[in-house]
């Protein structure tokens, strides 16, 4: 990794045409895998000067700026409380504190890593992402975009909402990336599951949260339904980190466990 | 005591923890040229051309050194006594690499980024050869990977390169297959061990710079200076007189830095140079070019009689020493003898195997060193046998066990590389460990498994293990013990201490004889120019070797002080009385104190200089033992598995520290727990390891680490100092077989191949239940 | 490029390249305290405080300091003499290594949570690896180290 220049953008639409001028310059995050890349980086983008690092709280969504630190994150009030604080619980799960204190939201987002334990909890709460010049879009959207995306992400929001929620992330240990993640989240009848590190970047299993939302009541058989259509429906793959095999046996016995907890289906 | 068996601070912790100047590369010389080195990106191969013009045109750089710089001396980086008992088969730097890691080039230029870069810029042309990446399939292969005619043995360790053996052995004690004959029940299992990183916090570092009277003088983070010092005299021809090693202190090293590692480098660059120089190792380097633990295949065969008695053992390995031979023939042997031995009462017993070569990782000495492998495949056997026999595995282990008082014929039969030495176990309170630790953990309500709901359950497992205290008859370490004016003691040790605080310990019983408090006692560690000589801390030594050598001393010194004082209080010396401050007379009814006796020796009256020097050899090596109880928790549907509960109850003689000694153990059993179920080892078919760094090679944290309850049974060892034995390896044998029995005993499946990962563990479920069905 | 920052309450302006990490600033600065340990922001052995907040110093790059605050343990020698007496009466201190790191981190912690739990103390020190003590000690000797400054300010 070589950096040729570093500069701290005095405002968004600064750093945007910056970032405009040369593929390889690059908004600096936080920093906490640059070194592990390989890349020269023509600019340094640094953001720090332009407040995104903070958590509000707006009529009827919450605002997250893109630069907000994970460890903000799991100590926000509002964000442990909301889907039953399923963002902080992902956030605290993130290798050791002094990682979380200089990895930002943004950062884990526009990284696109099929680690990230950020992205699905994000998923399962129908997060919008909102850019300098691309507006507002949502998590999914981007995640389908082509792979160059040269756009300032300013903050993250989630629209405001009475809902439950369920993460799990199973790793071999606590400084480990996941085998595989996932969030559950239910509001009234509208679900969520998504699985992440699978090991590929999160996805969402819509026939399973169709085909619960049609449903009045939720039985053991029905659960075991969506769990068979939800693990059906995304894909696992094989890595260092675990077989195919497996982590469609944690996606069956961790979306049964969410069901069941976001629903408080007792068996 | 008052000192020893005292829970004292450790006397360099306060420094350390607040950063002062320490460790090797704190003490590098600011000008020191940087070393990197270019590294094999194949398995195995020969290099037909290697260009290094471009890299040595590049500004900054000062030298770039190939094989064709080096005289082809044959030699052994293992680090251990001399003659050693691994082969000389290593070259500083040779035509043909041996596995991906292994010395291609060294190149020292005068910043980090222009030694990189360099680095890139030798063009080196291999002709790639067939590697061997699977140890099952090495003895006797085609392929020959030390086909080089200059290399040897130093004495016969089976020693058969054209064979791909580095090492064999074979004993047996009866007739094993009349014995087995013969039994109600056998039963007969297979192990695998893993090639286990000892993960210490700071990597290998190193770095040189002649001094004043232009000698070498080398700073290491190095667990044997003394070592270091031959073999850099030895390989690279450089006398021996014209050296010093100094390690100061060490950021752990678990046996991965017994062995010589950058040191024959930063030697080869400043000599060749002047200039001084230093290498710190990456933590990919440190993965893939040091060493690591030899991974073992065990075939194990037990019979015994349907009361329960153990008649024979059949223990079969093959070790992969990787690609080259250092400890092969020591660590194989200490799975059988210092395992072996536990079940003494055994009609027949069988030891036997080969060491391998391959193109991985070379192994080399661990905590543990083979008896952490040895261990797992026994002690998980046992309870395999128990199992077939009906039987609560403590009631077998407590009829089946050795004993105090008992003897092994293993004992005079197995040494390490050498014949061994007989001993009784004079102190093995073994019986006192297996109850406290089933008390402790609670075995009569827990055993064999409780179901904390639906898809939760808990097991109970336990395993019992023993060590060694130093090899006898080869450990050798030695003390000086200089009074200073002002009445405190310099105490030089070449014991070396590398975190486990082997100084305190030593400090505590040197104080302990002179009755004194260790704040009058200086320790130096460890110094080629100014400590007397150890051979490092390695096998279990410096507390019972060394701490002998520093009671020796100590008790010289004691004389010596008592006839001075008797000179000075014109009295003899059986009329003297020393309390460690004073010495009285007590018919004159007069005293001098220490203080003023140091004063006056050393400026006013009947002046000399007092110092003694004390140096120790094993003449047995009393085992520690120690049992130790897992109680793990599983997720039945995902193989999530976690210890909750660890009891170890431990013999190691008198501990010196106790505090410290539980540090050891608990270290120890942690590192066990990791080898146990976290540091899963992944190799690719092309021969390059995965699991190279810290975030892909997990070590446990302390979230994993849920309860540790450790205690010490009540012993004393006659020949130790102060009755200790050793601790530094026995906290690290009992977690892979006491796991894998708890998760057997949670569950009814046995993993056999370590680690037991969630994934491994939930496809022996399913196995299980798909034969079931 | 030219960055100012306060180091243990002093200032520093210093010329560093673009790309040049914290960790090596301040080994340039002569601050033996902070290691390497591991190359892949995995063990925290390099940690520091940078506004108070522990932070990896080998993934930190320097230009993002400039204008703020850096602590290592030289600038918190009493407390860190404080934590060591607890960790010497624990035997939680071997190699020392990552000791250093380790009492920044927890002076961290103490700023944000006077009364921990002892799962608290391992949730907050995760990161910082240690594979010589098996952790329990060092955590009784930052437990006892909490209880001891908690009765300490209640005097």
């Amino acid at each position: 990794m070589r950096i040729e220049r570093y500069m701290k953008a005095s405002s968004i639409a600064d750093a945007f045409a910056i970032l405009q001028e040369r593929p390889d310059n690059k908004i600096i995050a936080g920093g906490a895998w640059l070194k592990l890349t390989d890349p020269v980086i023509n600019t340094a983008i640094d953001l720090s000067l332009l407040g995104l690092n903070s958590i509000s709280e707006q009529d009827n969504e919450i605002e997250i700026g893109a630069m907000t630190t994970l460890y903000t994150l799991e100590k926000s009030a509002i964000i442990q409380k909301m889907y039953d604080g399923i963002l902080a619980q992902a956030a605290m799960k993130i290798m050791g504190i002094t990682i979380r204190n200089i990895a930002t939201i943004g950062g884990c987002i526009m990284g696109k890593f099929g680690f990230s334990d950020i992205i699905t909890p994000l998923m399962a709460m129908d997060a919008i992402l909102v850019f300098h010049q691309h507006q507002r879009m949502t998590l999914e959207a981007f995640l389908d975009s082509k792979a160059n995306f040269q756009d300032v992400l300013i903050k993250i929001v989630i629209p405001k909402t009475e809902a439950r929620g369920y993460f799990h992330k199973i790793a071999l240990t606590s400084l480990d990336f996941a085998v595989l993640n996932i969030a559950v989240s239910r509001k009234n009848s509208e679900y969520r599951i998504v699985f992440g590190s699978r090991p590929g970047v999160a996805s969402r299993a819509f026939a399973a949260e169709q085909y619960l939302k049609e449903l009045k009541n939720v039985s053991e058989d029905i659960i075991n339904k969506a769990v068979d259509m939800a693990a059906s429906e995304c894909r696992f793959g094989t890595n260092q980190r675990g077989s195919a095999e497996y982590r469609l046996n944690l996606a069956k016995v961790y979306a049964k466990r969410g069901i069941e907890a976001v629903t408080d289906y007792e068996n | 005591m008052k000192v020893v068996n005292q829970e004292i601070p450790s006397i360099d912790g306060k420094s350390l923890m607040m950063g002062r100047q320490a460790y090797s590369n704190d003490f590098a010389d600011t000008d020191s040229l940087i070393i990197k080195v270019l590294r094999s990106p194949h398995p195995f191969a020969k290099i037909e051309v290697i260009d290094i013009s471009a890299a040595q045109e590049l500004p900054g750089v000062v030298i770039v050194l190939t094989y064709v710089d080096f005289k082809r001396i044959p030699f052994t980086r293992a680090g251990q006594g001399y003659p050693e008992p691994s082969p000389h088969d290593k070259f500083v730097l040779d035509e043909y690499v041996r596995y991906i890691g292994d010395e291609v080039a060294i190149v020292a230029a005068v910043d980090e980024e222009t030694a990189i870069r360099a680095v890139k810029l030798i063009k080196v042309e291999y002709k790639v050869l067939e590697p061997i990446l699977d140890f099952e399939t090495a003895y006797n292969n085609q392929q020959i990977l030390h086909p080089e005619p200059e290399i040897h043995e130093m004495f016969p360790i089976g020693f058969d390169p054209k064979k791909n053996i580095a090492a064999q052995y074979h004993m047996e004690i009866g007739d094993v297959e009349a014995t087995l004959n013969k039994c109600d029940v056998v039963v007969n299992e297979t192990f695998y061990t893993q090639a286990q990183a000892h993960a210490m916090m700071e990597p290998h570092t190193c770095n040189a710079r002649f001094d004043h009277l232009n000698r070498l003088v080398i700073y290491s983070s190095t667990q044997t200076p003394f070592h270091i010092r031959r073999i850099i005299s030895q390989a690279l021809e450089i006398p021996i007189a014209r050296i010093r090693v100094i390690k100061p202190r060490v950021g752990g090293g678990f046996g991965g830095k017994q062995a010589v590692h950058g040191e024959l480098i930063v030697a080869s660059v400043t000599m060749r140079t002047g200039k001084p120089s230093k290498l710190v190792y990456t933590r990919k380097e440190v993965f893939e070019s040091t060493y690591t633990r030899h991974p073992m295949r065990f075939d194990m065969r037990l019979g015994a009689m349907k009361d329960g008695t153990l008649k024979a053992i059949d223990c079969q390995v093959l070790s992969d020493t990787g690609a080259y031979g250092e400890h092969a023939l020591t660590v194989f042997m200490v799975a059988g003898s210092k395992v072996l031995p536990l079940y003494n009462k055994v009609d027949s017993v069988r030891f036997g195997g080969k060491v391998v070569y391959t193109n991985h990782t070379p192994a080399g000495a661990f905590r543990g060193y083979g008896a952490i492998q040895g261990n797992f495949a026994l002690e998980s056997v046992i309870d395999v046998l128990c199992h077939k026999l009906q039987m609560d595995p403590i009631i077998f282990r407590q009829k089946n066990m050795i004993k105090e008082g008992e003897s092994s014929a293993i004992f005079a039969i197995m040494g390490e590389g050498t014949e061994g030495t007989p001993m009784t176990m004079d102190t093995c309170k073994l019986e006192y460990c297996v109850q406290r630790g089933m008390d402790l953990i609670g075995w009569k309500t827990k055993y064999p498994r409780q179901v904390v709901s639906k898809d939760v359950v808990r097991g109970v497992g336990m395993a019992i293990a023993m060590q060694g205290s130093g090899i006898p008859l080869i450990d050798m370490g030695s003390a000086i013990i200089k009074l200073n004016d002002g009445g405190f003691y310099n105490l030089l040790v070449g014991a070396t201490d590398i975190g486990q605080k082997s100084d305190t310990v030593l400090a505590q019983i040197c104080a302990e004889e002179l009755e004194t408090t260790i704040d009058k006692i200086i320790v130096t560690s460890s110094d080629t120019d100014l400590t007397p000589f150890d051979t490092g801390a390695y096998a279990s030594s410096t507390t019972y070797i060394s701490g002998n050598a520093v009671l020796n001393a100590a008790k010289a010194m004691k004389s010596r002080l008592i006839e001075e004082a008797a000179i000075m209080l014109q009295t003899t010396i059986d009329k003297i009385v020393f309390n460690g401050n004073s010495f009285f007379d007590s018919q004159k009814k007069q005293k001098i104190s220490l203080e003023d006796l140091s004063n006056r020796l050393y400026y006013n009256q009947n002046q000399k200089q007092v110092a003694t020097t004390g140096s120790y050899v094993g003449h047995k090596s009393p085992p520690p033992f120690m049992a130790g109880f897992a109680e793990v928790e599983i997720d039945i549907k995902t193989g999530e598995t976690s210890v909750i509960n660890y009891v170890s109850v431990v013999d190691c003689g008198t501990t010196i520290n106790p505090k410290l000694a539980q540090g050891q153990v608990e270290g120890g059993i942690v590192q066990g727990i990791g080898m146990a179920l976290y540091e899963n080892v992944i190799v690719t078919k092309n021969g390059k390891l995965v699991t190279n760094s810290l975030m892909s090679y997990k070590i446990p944290t302390r979230l994993e680490i849920k309860n540790l309850v450790t205690e010490f049974a009540e012993s004393y060892e006659e020949t130790g100092p102060f009755g200790a034995k050793s601790v530094a390896e026995i906290g690290i044998d009992t977690p892979p077989a006491a796991i894998m029995n708890a998760i057997y005993n949670a569950i009814g499946v046995r993993i056999n191949s370590l680690p037991a990962t969630p994934e491994k563990i939930w496809h022996a479920i399913n196995e299980r239940q798909n034969n079931q069905e | 490029m030219k960055i100012e920052f306060t180091l243990n309450n002093r200032t520093i302006s210093t010329h560093i390249l673009p790309g040049e990490y914290l960790i090596e600033t301040l080994q340039k600065c002569n601050i033996h305290s902070i290691r390497r340990g591991c190359d892949t922001t995995n063990c925290g052995v390099c940690t520091v405080l940078l506004d108070d907040k522990p932070v990896p110093s080998c993934s930190v790059l320097s230009a993002q300091v400039d204008h703020h605050s850096i602590t290592t343990v030289e600038g918190i020698a009493h407390e860190t003499e404080k934590l060591s007496a607890h960790f010497g009466k624990e035997g939680a201190d071997q190699c020392g290594y990552c000791n250093p790191a380790l009492a920044l981190a927890v002076f961290a912690l103490r700023k944000e949570n006077s009364h921990p739990t002892s799962t608290e103390i391992d949730e907050y020190l995760v990161g910082n690896l240690c594979r010589c003590s098996g952790f329990k000690n060092q955590n009784k000797a930052i437990a006892a180290y909490f209880e001891e400054e908690a009765y300490q300010e209640e005097q």
